[in-house]
Order: C-alpha cells, then structure tokens, then sequence
C-alpha cells in the first residue's frame, strides 16, 4: 500500500516503453490489450487508495528513500486524488475506444501521457511538476497529429505555444529557487510569506509568470488560440483527453500553487473571476458562430473552464465546492460529447454541424447521447451540470455578486442555444429520413460501453449528489480548513 | 543524387570513431566521480553515430546499425532502468532506492546504483539520438527520391 | 552579470518566437529562450573560485549543484523539442510547399 503512489506513475511508463518494444515485433496487434491492463492496474491501484484519502489521510512517498528537502516526493491527497481518479477513468475510457483503430507506437504515447498527469498531480517538488509537465505536454503534442493533414500545423502550434507556457513556468521556478532555495512545496509553503515582506516585487513577478502560462496551458481568454485547433483537429479519444484532462492540469496547477502554496497577502480573487468571465464570455460567443462540430466543442471548453475559474475566483467555500465538482462533471460531460461527435464524425464523414441535417445513417445512440450531453453541459436538472452550475450561482449570489451570478444564466442559455442547433439537425433528420436505407452502423459495441459509462456517471452524479460532493470533500478541505 | 565525400573525411570520420565511441563510454562510466554522466556520454555514442552516417553514407551505416535494432536497445534501456527501480521496491527500499554497496569515493565501482542506471540511460540517449536523425535524414531522402 | 546575458538571451528568444516569419527561425528562438533559462539557472548555482561538488578528500568549497543537474534536464527536454517541431515542420513543408507563419493559422487548407 506505501507504494502505490509511485507504481501509479511508473506502472504506465514502464508498460509504454514495454509496448514500443512489442510493437516492433509479430505481436504488434497486442499492444492496445497491454495498455489497457496496465491503465486498468494503475486506476485500479487509484481507487484502492480511495478510502484512505477520503477518510482525511495523506499518503506520503520519498524516492528513493530521501528525505524531504533532498529527495523527490510524492504525495497523494484529496485534490490530487481527485485528479487523478479523472484522468484515469478518462484514460482508461479512451484505450477502450481507440482499441480497434490504433496500434503500436500509439497506446506508448498515450501511456506516458498518463504517467505524466499522475506526476504533475502527486508531485510535491516544483521543479519535477515541471518536469512531468513537460512530459505529459510532449506527448500532447504527437498525439494531436491525426491522418488529416491539417492536423500537424494543430500540433505544431500547440507545441510553440505550449513550449512557451513551460518556459515561462521555468523562469519562474527558477526564481522562486533563487529567492528561497528549495524546490519542495512544503519548505516553500513556510518561505515564501518571510520572502514576501522582504522582496514583494519578485514574488509579483513569479506569480505573473505561472498565471501566463497556466493561462496558455488551460486556454483562458487571450491564450487560446491552440485550443480550438488542437481540440478538433485531434482524433476523438485524444479530444476527449485533451478537453477532460489536460486542460485541468493548468486548473490544478492553479489551485495547488496559489490556494495551498503562496498564501500571500495579495489577494487574485478579483482578478480570477474577471479573468474566468472573460473567458466565459468570449468562449460562449465565439462557440455560436461555429460551424465544425468539433470546434464548437472546443470553444464551449473555453466557457466551461471560464466557469470553473469563476468560482474559484468568488473565494468561497462554496464556490470552490461548486468549481471542483464542474471540473469533474466537465470531464464527464465533455467525454461522452466529443466520444459522440466523433461518433457521428465516423459514421456520416461530415464535420459541418449544418451537413449534419438530412442524413439517416447516424445511429440513434450518439444522437441520444450528444442529446443528454448537451443538456447535462446546458445545466438541466437531473444532470450532474446542473449541481455544479447551481453551487456556483449560489456562491455568487452569497457573495452579494448578483452580476455574476446572472451572466453564468445567461450563458447558460447561450449554451443551449449552439447545443440545441446541433441537437435540432441531428434529429430532425431522424424523421424525415426513416424511409432512407439505413447503412449497418458500422461502430462496434465496445465504443459504446465508453459512451455508456460516462452518460451514466453524468446521471449518478446527478441524481446523488452527495456521492460527488463527498469525493470532493476532501480537495475542499485542503483549501478551506 | 547522393553527394560522395572526400577521401579525407571519409578517413578521418573513420579513425575518429572509435576514439569517440571511448570517449562516449569513458563519460557513462566516470559519470558518479567526474563531470559527465549518462547523458552526455550518450550524447557523444550517439553523435559518433551520426559522424559516420555523414561521412559513409546512409546505405552501409543503416545495414550496420539497424533502425529496430536501435529502438529494441533505446526501449531496452528504459525498461532495465525502471525495473531497477522496482527492484529496490521487491527489495524492501523504495523506488530507486540502494540496495548495492556503496564503494570507497573517487572508486569507478561505487555510489551504489548510480553507474549501473548511467550506463542504461547512456545505452538509451545514444539510441534516441541516432533514431532521431535517421528519421530526420529520411524525410531528406525521401524527398529526394520524389 | 550572466544574469543580464541570460535575460537578453531569453528576449531574443521570445522575439524571435513571436516576431518571426519563418517556422524554422521560431523554433531557433524557442532554443535561445530555453538557453537563456539554462544560463539563468546555471548562473545561480555558480560562484567564483569554486570548485566541481565531488566530496574528495581537501575539497571543501563546492558549487551547488542543483541547477547544474536540473538544467540537464531541461536541456533534454529541449532536445526532444526540437526533434519533435523540426520532424512536424518537415511535414509540414512537404503538405504545403511552404515555410510561412500563415499555414500555422489555417490558411491554405483544402
């Protein structure tokens, strides 16, 4: 049990370069199968520390078997753990589906890719969240590359801005480290505060640093620009992890340093909730002029993630409450919508949202299931985006910030409008078409055990809330004691 | 086309190699106890590679030195290096931890793990370079092929 | 001092990713902007008259070593980098017969 921190992390990376290996041999067609037990083996080993961790334990790790200022350390605790259950279950999720239509060199990337979430998140040592950062980012970047051509200037630009983000979040490593000396997050915990009364304008600075490239990392307002690409240029599995998981790392980056770590006396709430509004606005507006299916999901993840820094920018418990459970029910939703677009994608050919209009060969459970998640991300209300949409508004309101708290309605209903267009050409088609040769679809069943999965976790956790809450109860409490 | 060097450099490549390829190890190996270390002499096995594949041509360098050779040694290095690290868990340490003896300082065979992991990263960075510039010299010869 | 270079060198690095036209001459920024950092970090562990951190016997005044070992790290990232944006611009180059920053934005596609 003391070590499953580590065999969490480097389980996968073990089997990615194990599968690399496999894939130069006969038994090329294996190395899905692979990846997906050792993903299974690795959330497995994730949710058998559930327990601990939400009974209010932390679990502690040194490599190595150095101790803290020395060694590298891992830590498992509610905000963490709460990541990592996200990812894994996406992870696991997108193996299953790209089963059939990938291979090879393909499952190895996607692995270090899971390797690197689960150390951005366990990490206590700034300098390797860095570190995995970049590993997780690298692998990224091969990812977004599909067989459309367009594809590789997706990737491409996604890796300057991306390399960008990371240098500025090294420079700003790099100066914490010459103020305080240490790269551990808890040393720095006690040294920042006695830095601060003494060097204000370096700390400012550093803090300018993370908040640009966390900005460019998560897709806040001005930074955007790769998102949308990369999002809708990936292929489907890679949009789901993109969009579910990797877009919460800069959140979770966010939060760690800022809401645990620099406790300073300058106070970000101001400038995160206009920051998050921004972002929801511009995010919102642009989604409605959208005509690729893919993109206008990638736009509605910018308002999304607008929305979960809004309430992390009330500076509430409740608030936080609410943000944290968006950020795991934006996963949720998110995943079943792009897994159905790509659904749809693959069985009509056609991107455009206004082609999608009289064709009858789209099997009824994508039209189903972009159906539910649309209303889950709109907010109706036996759907889990309807909680996290409630609590946020609620803290809003609480905080006396009533204009906030009517433009999250307002962009509600901006959300139904672009949602419910696509909604409307997709069945509309249903009845006028019935009388059309229906092609044999031609997706196999375990795709739909994805989809399934998460429509059905959107629907618990809409339904008991509690459940949810009680998962993130923990992540809370290490911000609001 | 292909451009056919000079005797002179064909030459020199040639003798230079193997003094590189000891060199290459001479780091790996004194990496704990001197500057130097699994990457840098990886560095150096792997642009030694790259001097003679410049100097002999694609053809005979590639037919030596295969590309799935190359990669069978790169994920070969990984995974000894993290199977290590297991073995310090299956041994009651932690990941990573020692379980060798640690040596006299300034010894070659000392600080524990230390030259064992260097010479695995060492086997893997010099595979990786020559993996990456055989794929960036094929894109070129594929291009000229068109 | 170094501290100087190393900001310089991380400008014209920036510059050279932001301002250029040529995706080779981006990437060649991003590499300057990643000296610059390494420089930066080096800079903080050095200090004249010291000597390489090797516990022999007599040597006492060490440099601290972190920032070498870290930057090591980067520098292999930085390497992977590059491998990676230069592979892709190859690709790039050989869809659309063109180096120009505008492909980047889309243009040119079907």
């Amino acid at each position: 049990m003391s070590n499953f921190p580590i065999l969490i992390v480097a389980l996968p990376l073990c089997f990615a370069f194990f599968i690399s290996l496999l894939s130069l041999t006969k038994l090329n067609r294996f190395c899905g199968h692979l990846a997906l037990l050792s993903v299974g083996v690795s959330f497995v080993l994730t949710l058998c520390l559930g327990p601990r961790i939400l009974a209010g334990e932390k679990i502690a790790y040194s490599l190595g078997n150095w101790p803290a200022p020395l060694g590298i350390n891992l830590l498992v605790d509610g905000l963490s753990y709460l990541l990592s259950l996200i990812f894994g279950l996406l992870v696991l999720l997108s193996v299953i589906y790209s089963l059939e239509d990938h291979k090879g060199k393909y499952f190895s990337l996607v692995l270090i890719l899971y390797a690197g979430m689960n150390g951005v998140v366990f990490t206590r040592d700034l300098f390797n969240l860095y570190v995995f950062w970049e590993i997780l980012s690298i692998s990224a970047y091969i990812l977004v590359v599909s067989p459309q051509p367009a594809s590789l200037r997706a990737s491409l630009l996604y890796l300057f801005l991306g390399s960008l983000a990371t240098a500025l979040f090294l420079l700003g490593v790099g100066i914490i480290y010459a103020l305080a000396g240490t790269f551990d997050m808890d040393a720095l915990a006690r040294e920042i505060p006695v830095i601060w009364r003494t060097q204000p304008l370096a700390i400012l600075l550093v803090g300018a640093l993370f908040l640009v490239s966390l900005g460019i990392k998560s897709g806040l307002f001005p930074m955007y620009v790769w998102v949308p690409e990369a999002h809708s240029l990936a292929p489907t599995p890679i949009s789901v992890l993109l969009s579910g998981a990797v877009l919460k790392i800069g959140i979770y980056i966010f939060i760690r340093l800022f809401l645990t770590l620099f406790r300073t006396e300058v106070s970000l709430e101001g400038l995160i909730l206009y920051w998050g509004l921004i972002s929801m606005v511009f995010g919102g507006c642009l989604a409605l002029v959208q005509e690729d299916l893919k993109r206008m999901l990638a736009y509605s993840s910018i308002n999304q993630v607008g929305l979960i820094l809004i309430g992390i920018g009330l500076g509430t418990k409740l608030g936080m409450e609410g943000s944290l459970y968006h950020l795991f029910n934006h996963a949720l939703i998110k995943g079943s919508l792009f897994f159905s677009a790509g659904m749809i994608i693959e069985s009509t050919g056609k991107r455009r949202i206004r082609e999608l209009k009289g064709n009858g060969i789209v099997p009824f459970f994508p039209r189903f299931s972009f159906l539910m998640g649309a209303l889950a991300i709109i907010g109706v209300p036996p759907l889990n985006g309807f909680i996290s949409k409630w609590l946020i508004c609620r803290a809003a309101v609480e905080r006396g910030n009533l204009i906030v708290a009517a433009l999250i309605l307002i962009f509600g209903i901006v959300a139904a409008v672009y949602y419910l267009k696509v909604v409307q050409n997709l069945f509309s088609v249903a009845k006028m078409c019935q009388t059309e040769k229906r092609q044999s679809s031609s997706i196999p069943w375990i795709k739909y055990t994805c989809l399934g999965t998460l429509l059905g976790g959107s629907l618990v956790f809409g339904l008991l809330p509690s459940q949810g809450l009680y998962l993130i109860r923990e992540a809370v409490a290490l911000i609001f004691p | 086309m292909r451009r056919q060097e000079t005797k002179i450099v064909r030459n020199v490549a040639r003798k230079l190699f193997p003094v590189l390829v000891l060199f290459a190890f001479y780091l790996i190996i004194y990496g704990h106890i001197s500057p130097g270390g699994g990457f840098q002499g990886g560095v150096v096995l792997g642009s030694s590679l790259i001097l003679l594949y410049l100097s002999e041509g694609p053809e005979r360098v590639e037919k030596k030195f295969k590309n799935s050779q190359l990669a069978i040694l790169e994920a070969i290095g990984v995974l000894t290096f993290v199977g290590i690290g297991f073995l310090g868990i299956i041994l009651g340490k932690h990941f990573l931890g020692n379980f060798l003896p640690i040596g006299r300082v300034g010894m070659v065979p000392s600080a524990g793990l230390v030259l064992l992991l260097n010479l695995f990263i060492g086997t893997k960075v010099g595979a990786g370079i020559s993996l990456i510039f055989y794929a960036l010299m094929k894109f070129d010869r594929r291009a000229q092929g068109e | 001092m170094s501290d100087k270079i190393a900001l310089t060198l991380f400008l014209i690095g920036l510059y050279g990713l932001i301002a250029k036209k040529n995706l080779i001459k981006k990437v060649m920024g991003l590499n300057i902007l990643t000296s610059g950092i390494v420089l930066f970090f080096i800079s903080l562990g050095y200090e004249k008259g010291l000597t390489a951190p090797i516990m022999e016997k007599g040597i006492t005044d060490v440099v601290d070593p972190l920032p070498q070992a870290l930057m090591l790290t980067t520098i292999v990232i930085g390497v992977c980098i590059t491998a990676l944006a230069l592979s892709l611009i190859v690709r790039i180059y050989r869809r659309y017969s063109s180096l120009d920053v505008k492909i980047l934005t889309g243009e040119g596609d079907e």
